[in-house]
């Protein structure tokens, strides 16, 4: 597995920041993609192909002439199918296949930019800026899913700037800092012994729950810390990137958690699946199923994140009508209760999403066991 | 860090803690990065 704080991803970043600021000015776009290209080809070659091939495909579907639905859906389930086919053989237990780096982060920037040109509301462009989009080195690796619009613009309108650099260099220091101070250190150090009394995370006991709390928090550290530095050397080479997280874990109900939580994805799920479903059947509960669940399927092709999508609807679903329900009711006048309300559900909701994994491992194994005994019943001699 | 320090100190003020943070957190990264980064799952997807 790729590591972050690898000398030679270190290096590839200081070459990319060089590459977007040394040449001459009309060169730059093409620095900063054949870098991005050749840092993925340096990594994982496969990666690089079928990148290439994805992004060559859909410049041509949205430029060639103007895109037609049936050519616009045969390439978007092309993409799924794809996505499904590395997700599918990941999740195997019979073949384990290592996934192209980053295909979950460009296979999601490709459509949006699909859509978009479907839809007509991009800039005229050409080729070169279009592929400096997908190959901008700090986002290939982690994300965040950052959209077309703001980066052609930033892209035609950057200039050197010194505040932007110095900002940009202060969160990639940050990022950094959070990694191995809080993540590898503290977490890894102090808190696991704590919250990591058992390896199993499934069942109601108060082991499986730290276990799991103890889970989220580390990622929430060791994403949000990629994300600074990705968003931070993208700012040094004179680009704005969309934030990914806004501490989630102090919202007050789990639809805010998720409007908090990797918010380049929740988002990109929102404007593509979510609106059009709600527009279109009208039922909010379907629409947002069907998010939750396209959100579980990109982590992994698997019961397990069927689950744990269907957990987060059925929690928003309940949340949503416990948040109408309490509209009604008459709000505290007195201050200090609003904060202990506002203490609570904070509270609440971190423990529901912390419950999430030994919910749902669980029910995974559970429910496998009941087919298997199906199975048996129905089909052995 | 550095623009939070400037919107609530003087000028001088705010440059002598931004470079004390920076030291401090410069000097934390030193000591802990012995430990191993164990990698992480959102890079492999």
């Amino acid at each position: 597995m790729m590591k972050f704080l690898d000398a030679d991803l270190q290096i590839w970043l200081l070459i990319g920041i060089f590459s977007a600021w040394l040449p001459p000015a009309r060169l730059q776009v093409y620095f900063i993609t054949l870098i991005g290209m050749a840092f993925l080809g340096y990594f994982d070659l496969f990666s690089l192909q079928i990148l290439c091939s994805t992004a060559m495909l859909a410049y041509w579907i949205c430029n060639y002439r103007q895109p037609h639905g049936k050519q616009v859906a045969i390439t978007l389930s092309l993409f799924a199918v794809i996505f499904s086919y590395f997700k599918i053989q990941q999740g195997s237990e019979i073949e384990k296949i290592v996934i192209p780096l980053g295909l979950s982060y460009y296979l999601f920037r490709q459509t949006h930019y699909i859509l978009e040109m479907y839809k007509g509301t991009l800039r005229p462009h050409n080729f070169i800026e279009y592929f400096s989009y997908l190959f901008l080195l700090p986002t290939i690796v982690v994300g965040p899913i950052h959209r077309f619009p703001a980066f052609l613009s930033d892209l035609r309108r950057r200039r050197w700037d010194w505040a932007r650099f110095s900002l940009g260099l202060e969160r990639a220091f940050h990022g950094y800092a959070k990694l191995i101070i809080i993540a590898n250190f503290a977490l890894g150090y102090f808190l696991r012994d704590y919250f990591v009394q058992t390896a199993d995370i499934a069942g109601f006991s108060k082991a499986a729950f730290l276990n799991s709390a103890y889970m989220w928090i580390d990622l929430y550290i060791r994403f949000s810390a990629y994300s600074d530095i990705a968003i931070g050397v993208s700012a040094m080479m004179g680009f704005t990137i969309i934030e990914n997280f806004n501490n989630p874990f102090m919202s007050e109900n789990i639809s805010e958690f998720w409007k908090r939580w990797h918010i380049s994805l929740t988002s990109w799920c929102s404007d593509y699946f979510y609106k059009p479903v709600a527009a279109i059947t009208r039922r909010p509960f379907v629409a947002t199923s069907g998010t939750m669940l396209i959100i579980g399927l990109w982590h992994g092709f698997s019961l397990h994140y069927i689950l744990w999508g269907m957990y987060h609807a059925l929690g928003i679903a309940l949340q949503q009508r416990w948040s109408s329900f309490r509209q009604k009711l008459a709000s505290w006048d007195n201050h200090f209760l609003t904060k202990i309300e506002s203490g609570a559900n904070i509270v609440l909701t971190f423990c529901f999403v912390a419950a999430c994994f030994p919910v749902t491992t669980w029910l995974q194994q559970n429910i496998e066991e009941l087919l298997k005994g199906a199975y048996h019943v129905f089909f052995s001699a | 860090m550095y623009s939070f320090l400037h919107n609530r100190f003087r000028p001088e003020i705010a440059d002598a803690l931004a470079v004390i943070w920076y030291v401090v957190l410069f000097f934390l990264m030193y000591l802990f990065s012995y430990r191993e980064d164990p990698g992480f799952v959102y890079l492999n997807l």
